[in-house]
């Protein structure tokens, strides 16, 4: 760890003959830590589990009403054409790099490489929207015609959501790092919004399987 | 005035031959969990006392040292739960065994099929044995004959409902687009009362209906006068109040075969007088009580689909012979 | 190590006092109330906030005895009486059984750790924000006549639009989202307190069981929580836009919603159960002088529990019609988890028979609990078994299996560890004699008010009516059944007096009335906002795990507030976490996120204007202001 750290003002229990040999000095001790070691990264492991718990629940609310159905996506839907979704699809994979880069440029204290990551990833989620926006239009169908169209719009509408708020997320740490008032807190904060990009581009594998691969793969 | 409703529908009570409980089985499907409820209750009001005995012995304790060593304690908590795993694996065997014994997959040739539709919040019955002409319609009061199997088509008109009639069988829900099955049976004699048991709004407390076990002979001589939508021999009166039915907005909603009234949404009343109680069970079959709720149905059973119905005072009286005449 | 003069020793720790003081001061400020971020006084609030809203269930709960006491009485209209019955199930179950564990996990959990405060203290205050608004929200609803009346289960299709017009439900889904939200975020902190702050020593295998059970409790939430979340989401699209998911007559299925719920359902009901577990082996071990019989079976219990709850929720769907192989294998689960809960109880019942028990009031209450949950657990067994329940199911036979579980685990003994823990967080003992007397006169009303509740499911009494005939039976079951409901609101009624009167004028409870061995008895009564003077340092290895403390943690910068993170197996010391001082951003989001759910129950446009002003607040909690924050750091350049 490199960040030289201010010298300690006052330490607690220091110094005097109470001291036995069980007392343990902590004064050596880093002040910032990424990974499994730092209590936000644990906060966002934990809220990407409860957001794959939704995921699940998504998942299981398409296949048990699929099953309801003996043609899909029901007799008036016609399922959308794949080319947006899969445009859209093939950018959040990539977002994933840049934000990486940043997270790992941020552990080792390198800013501008960082800047950098942060400001391309910011750019690529804008574009994502905008192509999320646009796949929304295209869709065929409205959220209150049939279960299909429900289920679509619900499933989108909600990794929507995520992606909006990790967009703007991302927005915030560039900002924060452009101004130069990044602190510890923020780096940390940059290896945590990779992992959050990360669960978005994992978790759209199986909603782009389900909401368009399989549907159009039944229409063939 | 509340107390006053509260009292007439409190002497409207019901004739001491209903039965609605799980504690007096009348038929083999309610007989298994009456059955089962008494080996639970005994296994377990034992184990009851046998565990919370160890604890109070355990609690009153005035000495110093202590009374058992560490790995007794152990020994003892592995032993119960040995011991725990046992008799939950014994229940669960009973019960899986029991549960596919009454499996209803496998019809019978002489059951009786009926199809059940809850709606909010009355109960419409179809006899649906034989051909489309012999199908029988009506509400509320369903009449079996017994030692035979009935075949139950459980649906639903709108929200969830659950049949269920304790002292002939287990429930079932009523699901709307899904469509249930029950087979239960009576073996004596006797008027049964059920009640819908899931939620369904307002009026779930009175959703009451009466099963009326009968021998095989008067339940054919009841099915096939319910068949007969004849109304001959009508007095004068009768027929004034037959006039007055046809006019006013009951035909709306409900059906009185052998007239054009063909609502359909409602209970069928085609033979409404032959039946011991209305507004799905909650008050006793009387030309007062039935006044009451044509008049008023909201202050008896507030939020009933059944609107008040203004009758003037000179139509009343044909309207109830009329209504009486409905055998 | 140099020899100081008892001058110095004196001073200097006189000094640390001081300074630790002013670093962790409570906020200051007319707003002081709203930027509150100690774990201590969070915990507190949860605490008071959810005993209030015990209390409203419980006038709800007598509201709705008073109907039952006779045939057809007319003391409420149906439509008030299922407004009240769903404003009962939900409060007791969202805004009191919930909350008031978690409210206790934050206060003790660090306590019990030895640690300073909870390692996201913003993040617990702002839910503590969400959850009362949520809880208001609810509560609006019923004092305006337009409360949620379809069960604090909500069925579709009567939950649906066709069947409940107007906003009555959104009232409902909308609180849901709130307190779920609310308790997720508890959730996080205390998973992250409990693996990253134990005291050195304390490795993992020997936290104490309290601490073990929140940490499952809170990973059950993970899991179960966002499910009922997702669901009653889906239920307001559907009532608001249109969407079809409940909808059968599109395609949509009424019956996904039970699977939805009560995949969420069942493990919320031991989500209220495993923390109380915890609670009662901390009161057992301290009021029978030794740790409890067979910890690491109690913990293993606890987890497969945690586990196996997620596998039963079929069992509130018997009587729906689903195949008979699928509900035999739930049948099996069902009882299966008996193994575990009785396991549990055995290793209770055996430290008392290892031990020296000291009938003292927190004890009594615990026996109350194991003598009743086990009433419960075995009606719950017998329910298990699908012929028996589908002629017990919607009876008030479930009424009184619920409630024994329910209140004979979660309730008494939440009663017992505000006895035993009342005095560390006011610093004065609860009268005994009272509580006493609180005890009987509960356990007789509960028994009076409960067990003959089996009878009447037995003789046909569906639940959730408003009223019955006469002659069937049930009259005098419910009268007798009201007079106890009664009884037992009294005994309830008397420890809320005794909380009173001894926070006015209780005996002085000094650091450690019980005797215990645990370390949140090492420090004041009540704890001074840096909770320990001395951080503790355990001896590690050894079969016991509340072994006096061996040592102290030293170096801390006391300027700041500093944390002592460790390592999540070992317990040792890692890095200084530094967290943040009073802040009112906690308070600003946690408003703006509750009008934001509740706006869009009246007109679903405020999602976005709700959207962008969370949006501002989080950047107001995230932007970085070097006052209550890290050290100036400078960046390395490669």
């Amino acid at each position: 760890m490199v960040l030289a750290e201010r010298k300690i003002a006052y330490c607690t229990n220091y110094m005097d003959n109470r001291m036995t040999q069980h007392d343990i000095d902590v004064s050596n001790l880093p002040t910032i830590a990424f990974g499994s070691r730092s209590p936000l990264w644990w906060a966002e492991m934990l809220t990407i589990m409860m957001l794959s718990a939704v995921v699940a629940t998504l998942i299981a609310t398409y296949l048990y009403l699929r099953i309801g159905f003996s043609s899909w996506p029901g007799p008036d839907a016609v399922p959308p054409s794949l080319f947006l979704p899969t445009i859209c699809f093939v950018v959040l994979l990539i977002v994933v790099a840049p934000i990486y880069s940043a997270s790992k440029a941020a552990q080792r204290g390198e800013r501008q490489r960082s800047t950098h990551g942060l400001a391309i990833t910011f750019l690529l989620g804008i574009t994502f929207l905008v192509l999320r926006f646009s796949a929304f239009n295209e869709l065929g169908v409205r959220w209150y015609s049939g279960v299909y169209g429900s289920l679509v719009w619900v499933i989108m509408g909600f990794h929507t959501i995520l992606t909006i708020a990790a967009t703007v997320w991302t927005g915030i740490l560039l900002g924060i790092t452009l101004g130069q008032k990044d602190r510890e807190r923020q780096q940390m904060g940059i290896q945590i919004n990779a992992l959050y990009w990360g669960f978005l581009a994992l978790s759209w594998i199986p909603f782009y399987v389900l909401l368009f691969v399989y549907p159009a793969a039944l229409m063939v | 005035m509340n107390c006053l409703l509260a009292f007439s529908l409190f002497a409207a009570v019901l004739p001491s031959t209903i039965n609605q409980s799980a504690l007096y089985p009348a038929g083999p499907q309610a007989a298994t969990p009456y059955y089962l409820w008494n080996v639970f209750a005994w296994v377990f009001g034992i184990l009851w006392v046998i565990v919370v005995g160890f604890m109070i012995v355990g609690l009153c304790y005035r000495g110093r040292a202590t009374r058992i060593s560490e790995l007794a304690g152990e020994k003892a908590v592995a032993t119960g739960a040995a011991f725990t795993a046992i008799i939950l694996l014994a229940l669960i065997v009973i019960s899986s065994a029991i549960a596919r014994d009454i499996a209803t997959d496998q019809s019978q040739a002489n059951e009786l099929k009926v199809r059940v539709t809850g709606h909010q919040w009355w109960w419409e019955f179809q006899y649906q044995n034989g051909p489309a002409d012999r199908f029988l319609t009506t509400a509320n009061e369903l009449h079996i004959p017994i030692g035979r199997p009935v075949r139950m088509e459980v649906r639903s008109g709108d929200v969830i409902h659950s049949f269920w009639v304790p002292s002939l069988s287990p429930k079932i829900d009523a699901i709307p687009d899904h469509f249930n099955e029950i087979v239960f049976q009576a073996d004596k004699v006797g008027t049964y009362r059920g009640q819908c048991a899931e939620f369904c709004g307002l009026q779930h407390a009175h959703m009451g209906f009466l099963v009326v076990a009968e021998t095989p002979a008067d339940f054919q001589k009841w099915f096939n006068h319910q068949l007969d939508p004849s109304q001959d021999n009508l007095s004068a009166e009768e027929q004034q109040g037959r006039q007055v039915f046809l006019s006013s907005p009951c035909v709306v909603c409900h059906t009185v075969r052998g007239t054009s009234a063909f609502g359909g949404i409602a209970p069928d009343l085609t033979h409404l007088a032959s039946r011991t109680t209305i507004a799905a069970a909650l008050l006793s079959n009387t030309p007062g009580n039935l006044s009451g709720w044509i008049t008023d149905s909201q202050r008896v059973k507030p939020g009933t689909q059944m609107p008040p119905i203004d009758i003037a005072s000179q139509d009343m009286q044909p309207l109830l012979s009329y209504l009486d005449a409905l055998k | 190590m140099t020899t100081a003069s008892p001058q110095t020793i004196a001073d200097g720790r006189e000094r640390d006092r001081l300074i630790l003081q002013q670093a962790w001061a409570p906020a200051a400020g007319p707003l002081r109330w709203f930027k509150e971020v100690n774990a201590q006084v969070i915990g507190r609030r949860y605490i008071i906030t959810a005993l209030i809203f015990f209390v409203l269930g419980g006038i709800e709960a007598l509201l709705i005895r008073i109907q039952l006491a006779r045939p057809e009485n007319r003391f409420l209209n149906p439509d008030l009486y299922d407004q009240i019955f769903t404003l009962h199930g939900s409060t007791m179950m969202f805004l009191f059984a919930v909350p008031v564990m978690q409210g206790l996990g934050l206060y003790f959990v660090p306590l019990l750790l030895g640690a300073r405060n909870v390692a996201l203290p913003r993040l617990s205050a702002f839910s503590y924000y969400l959850y009362l608004c949520g809880g208001l929200f609810l509560y609006i609803g019923l004092l305006s006549n337009t409360g949620p009346d379809a069960g604090w289960f909500a069925y579709t299709p009567l939950s649906g639009p066709q069947f409940s017009s107007g906003i009555r439900l959104d009232f409902w889904t909308q609180m849901i989202i709130c307190t779920n939200i609310s308790a997720l975020a508890v959730a996080v902190v205390i998973i992250v307190t409990a693996l990253k702050q134990k005291p050195p020593g304390m490795s993992l295998n020997r936290m104490p069981v309290f601490v073990w059970a929140m940490t499952i409790q809170s990973f059950m939430v993970l899991f179960a929580m966002p499910v009922v979340i997702s669901a009653a989401t889906m239920l307001f699209l559907d009532r608001s836009v249109g969407t079809n998911i409940f909808n059968s007559a599109e395609g949509g299925d009424p019956l996904l919603w039970q699977h939805l719920f009560w995949f969420f359902g069942h493990p919320d009901v031991y989500i209220v159960f495993i923390p109380p577990m915890g609670m009662a082996a901390e009161i057992i071990s301290t009021f029978c002088g030794r740790p409890v019989v067979g910890y690491q079976a109690i913990v293993l219990a606890e987890i497969s529990t945690g586990f196996l709850s997620f596998g039963l929720w079929v069992h509130h769907m018997f009587a729906t019609g689903l195949p008979q192989l699928g509900t035999a294998l739930f049948t099996a689960a069902s009882m299966m988890i008996a193994i575990p809960t009785g396991m549990q109880i055995f290793c209770f019942i055996a430290t008392f028979w290892t031990g020296r028990p000291r009938l003292d009031v927190p004890l009594l209450w615990i026996s109350g609990f194991i003598a009743t949950f086990i009433i419960g657990g075995f009606t719950g067994v017998m329910l298990a078994s699908v012929p028996f329940d589908v002629q017990l199911h919607d009876t008030f036979f479930v009424v009184g299996h619920l409630h024994y579980v329910l209140i004979g685990a979660t309730v008494f003994t939440v009663m017992g560890a505000l006895y035993y823990w009342f005095p560390k967080i006011s610093g004065r003992m609860l009268n005994s004699t009272l509580g006493v007397w609180s005890f009987w006169l509960s356990f007789i009303g509960f028994n009076l008010t409960f067990l003959p509740m089996h009878l009447l499911g037995l003789r046909g009494m569906p639940r959730r009516i408003y009223t019955y005939q006469p002659g069937l039976g049930w009259s005098n079951l419910n009268l007798l059944i009201t007079v106890g409901a009664f009884i037992l609101a009294t005994g309830f009624f008397l420890t809320l007096l005794n909380m009173i009167k001894a926070r006015a004028n209780g005996k002085e409870a000094g650091m450690n009335p019980w005797k215990a061995k645990s370390l949140e008895w090492k420090t004041a009564s009540p704890p001074p906002s840096y909770t320990f003077l001395d951080v503790p340092v355990l001896p590690s290895g050894g079969p016991s795990e509340d072994e006096e403390p061996e040592g102290v943690v030293r170096g801390f910068d006391a300027s700041r507030r500093e944390l002592l993170m460790t390592k999540v197996v070992d317990a040792s010391p890692d890095y200084r976490h530094i967290v943040p001082g009073p802040s009112i951003w906690p308070f600003l989001l946690g408003l703006t996120s509750a009008l934001t759910f509740a706006g869009i129950a009246f007109d679903v446009r405020w999602a976005a204007i709700g959207a962008v002003l969370c949006i501002i607040m989080l950047i107001g909690w995230f932007w970085p202001n070097g006052k209550s924050l890290t050290a100036r750091t400078t960046w390395t350049t490669e």
